[in-house]
């Protein structure tokens, strides 16, 4: 047979084939009905047979290469991505996230690295006799001047409270979520990562030191605004940082595999981490947006920071523990 | 994200970047993988979509605010957050690895066998752009200053050199993030060309009556001829005699034809031969090859040389140039110099 009778034959289904392609792609695949999907599985079979018995047939190369675009269009649309399967994130994250991260070295280095660096770097903003420029050194002069300028008005005054909630809201909301994403993906080149975590914790805790001297006078208006969502804020920049810092480890210690396996290994064991850090700063993001700029009272504010530090503790100290010593059973449940 | 068992890993051809996937149905096929640059393009787009949508949500935040004062920037903060990082995602997911952008380029994300994306893989690709965007750039490196805000102090301009370098260190063009989800963007377009030339000119009818009954092209023979077929109308016709010679010359000797039969003739009949027809008779079949070319890029009536294709065959080979047109006359310019 003739390649010219073979493809008079063949050519007209490929070009239906090309067309469901078409169609699949830019319309629900649903309203094409049962006929017309059933006969898109036919197609696909046989241009593969077309495709696998191309050299027997003789085919000219760009009637080959016609061939592999269109398998692979078609294949391409007949396997899809899976939709998110919530249930299955969820019993990860309620009952193998907590151990992981209870066990976690790198998660508990992070906590001790980025508290410690904070505490130490506040108490030397807040010690006003032996380091009295150290805030101004950390921070620099005109972030200082801007963030004086932010709290000068009281949080929620209704003249000044919209500007001052919707900039400063918004401002920071973006700007700790990015601190926290920017800790987890320099970790993946290890030295900016601890380079970005060491800055964030210092300028951080250079700030909160500072205003919490007895001699500035914005400091109720700075804790009534930071926290409320401060608890989930901080631990999910140590949990970004540290989903970052084992990604990047990951491909200098290999423990014997390749470098790029050992990092798709860690790519994987990150994602329980890095998932619940987004849902921390998600919960921040919404605390941020709705309750530390409003006027509600201080003890509201500071009941929500210790209700979530609690739940916080809770999650990673007890599920964490309790799962660890085997009293909560986790399957592992496959994430896809 | 799983190692393939098949030994795909490297079957892919270093130089035109395809990459060969074993399907379910026992069949390889190739993808072609997306370089740096059909990939920027596409998130050129995908960063103008996303930046509508958000431009989009702050309208809507405003008039928000203008109703119901305070709360629409709140939400606008939530929600700008859940664009940003969630654009890429969630298009990933339910668009069948693609962003919009991806769709209208042609390029689709995939696992590097072949299969479908995840969500976790899609949301380590995506999460991981950042790294590949480093390093980051201050704007007052460009000369650029906007001023002493905050916000834009501490913005940066992205440079993507990690991502370009990572990407030109592996053969499937992946950048750090697809190395560490096990994902690839592979070229997801229509091959514009497909079928047979049409060379059905009385002159190679007639050589191709006048070739051996029994012979037939073996393979190898039959894939030199379609790429020489497929070639030709881009050449010169000296170019195409000088091509055709190498195998026209021997085959000549050894079919018993005339020795001064035109090299590129012959080649043609041998690819009619090949691919259409084992007819003996000059008379041309209309009509089943009417119906299979109706794509063919090249009729043999748009060759740029018709006339010089129309020779006697058996007179001696003569040095074939195609007429010189004499160059259009351009109406004069002004400050052209004469």
């Amino acid at each position: 047979m003739k390649v010219a009778e073979i493809l008079a034959q063949r050519q007209h289904q490929w070009q239906e084939l090309e067309e469901l392609c078409n169609a699949v792609n830019w319309r629900s695949a649903k309203r094409l009905g049962v006929e017309r999907l059933s006969n898109f599985a036919a197609l696909y079979r046989s241009a593969c047979a077309d495709l696998a018995l191309a050299d027997s047939y003789n085919l000219p190369p760009d009637t080959v290469e016609y061939l592999h675009r269109l398998v692979g269009r078609a294949h391409s649309r007949l396997y899809r991505t899976r939709r998110f399967q919530f249930s299955a994130w969820i019993m990860v994250l309620i009952f193998d996230t907590p151990r992981q991260i209870f066990l976690d070295r790198y998660f508990w280095f992070m906590f001790i690295f980025f508290y410690g660096t904070f505490s130490v770097s506040a108490f030397l903003a807040f010690e006003s006799t032996y380091f009295p420029d150290y805030h101004t050194q950390i921070v620099g002069e005109e972030a200082l001047l801007s963030l004086e300028a932010m709290y000068t008005n009281p949080i929620g005054s209704t003249e000044s409270g919209i500007g001052l909630k919707s900039d400063m809201a918004g401002f920071y909301i973006n700007h700790n979520t990015g601190i926290g994403l920017v800790c987890f993906v320099t970790g993946i080149l290890i030295i900016p990562g601890i380079v970005t975590t060491l800055f964030n914790a210092a300028f951080l805790g250079a700030v909160f030191g500072y205003m919490a001297r007895p001699d500035v006078p914005m400091t109720d208006n700075f804790f009534e605004f930071v926290t409320a969502h401060g608890p989930f804020e901080l631990t999910a920049i140590v949990l970004a940082a540290a989903g970052g810092l084992r990604l990047g480890l990951s491909w200098v210690n290999t423990n014997g595999l390749t470098r790029k396996v050992s990092l798709q290994k860690a790519g994987r064991h990150s994602i329980p981490i890095i998932g619940l850090s987004i849902l921390f700063f998600f919960f921040a993001a919404i605390i941020e947006g709705f309750i530390s700029p409003s006027d509600l009272p201080y003890s509201f504010k500071a009941a929500i920071a210790i209700s979530s530090a609690l739940f916080i503790a809770f999650y990673i100290l007890v599920l964490g523990l309790l799962s660890a010593l085997g009293f909560v059973k986790g399957e592992q449940y496959a994430i896809r | 994200m799983t190692q393939d068992i098949r030994g795909i890993r490297d079957a892919i051809d270093p130089i035109d970047g395809t990459i060969s996937i074993v399907t379910p149905e026992n069949i390889t096929f190739d993808y072609h993988v997306a370089g740096p640059f059909q990939r920027a393009f596409a998130f050129l787009i995908d960063i103008g979509i996303r930046t509508a949508i958000l431009f989009g949500l702050y309208i809507l935040s405003l008039i928000i605010d203008s109703q119901l004062g305070g709360i629409g920037h709140a939400m606008f903060q939530v929600v700008q957050l859940i664009v940003i990082w969630m654009y890429g995602i969630l298009f990933e997911i339910y668009m069948n690895g693609q962003t919009p952008g991806k769709r209208i380029v042609g390029l689709r994300s995939v696992t590097v066998d072949g299969k479908p994306m995840n969500a976790m893989q899609a949301v380590l690709r995506n999460m991981l752009r950042m790294a590949d965007t480093f390093p980051l750039v201050a704007p007052a490196a460009f000369g650029i200053n906007w001023g002493n805000s905050p916000v834009f102090q501490m913005s940066f301009i992205p440079t993507f050199m990690v991502g370009l370098l990572v990407m030109s260190l592996n053969k499937r063009f992946q950048r750090l993030g697809d190395l560490v989800a096990g994902t690839m963007v592979i070229v997801d377009q229509k091959q514009p060309t497909q079928g047979l030339h049409d060379v059905r000119h009385p002159n190679v009818l007639h050589i191709a009556s006048l070739l051996p009954a029994n012979f037939k092209p073996d393979q190898s023979m039959s894939q030199a001829l379609a790429h020489f077929i497929d070639q030709r109308n881009r050449l010169t016709q000296q170019r195409r005699d000088e091509i055709a010679q190498h195998l026209a010359e021997p085959l000549c000797k050894q079919l018993k034809l005339a020795p001064n039969i035109n090299p590129d003739l012959l080649l043609q009949a041998l690819y009619y031969r090949a691919f259409v027809s084992d007819a003996q008779s000059e008379v041309p079949l209309t009509a089943p090859l009417a119906a299979i070319l109706p794509t063919s890029p090249s009729g043999y009536a748009q060759s740029p040389y018709p006339q010089n294709m129309v020779q006697p065959i058996t007179q001696p080979l003569a040095p074939q140039i195609p007429p010189r047109q004499a160059p259009p006359s351009r109406p004069p310019i002004r400050g052209d110099i004469l």
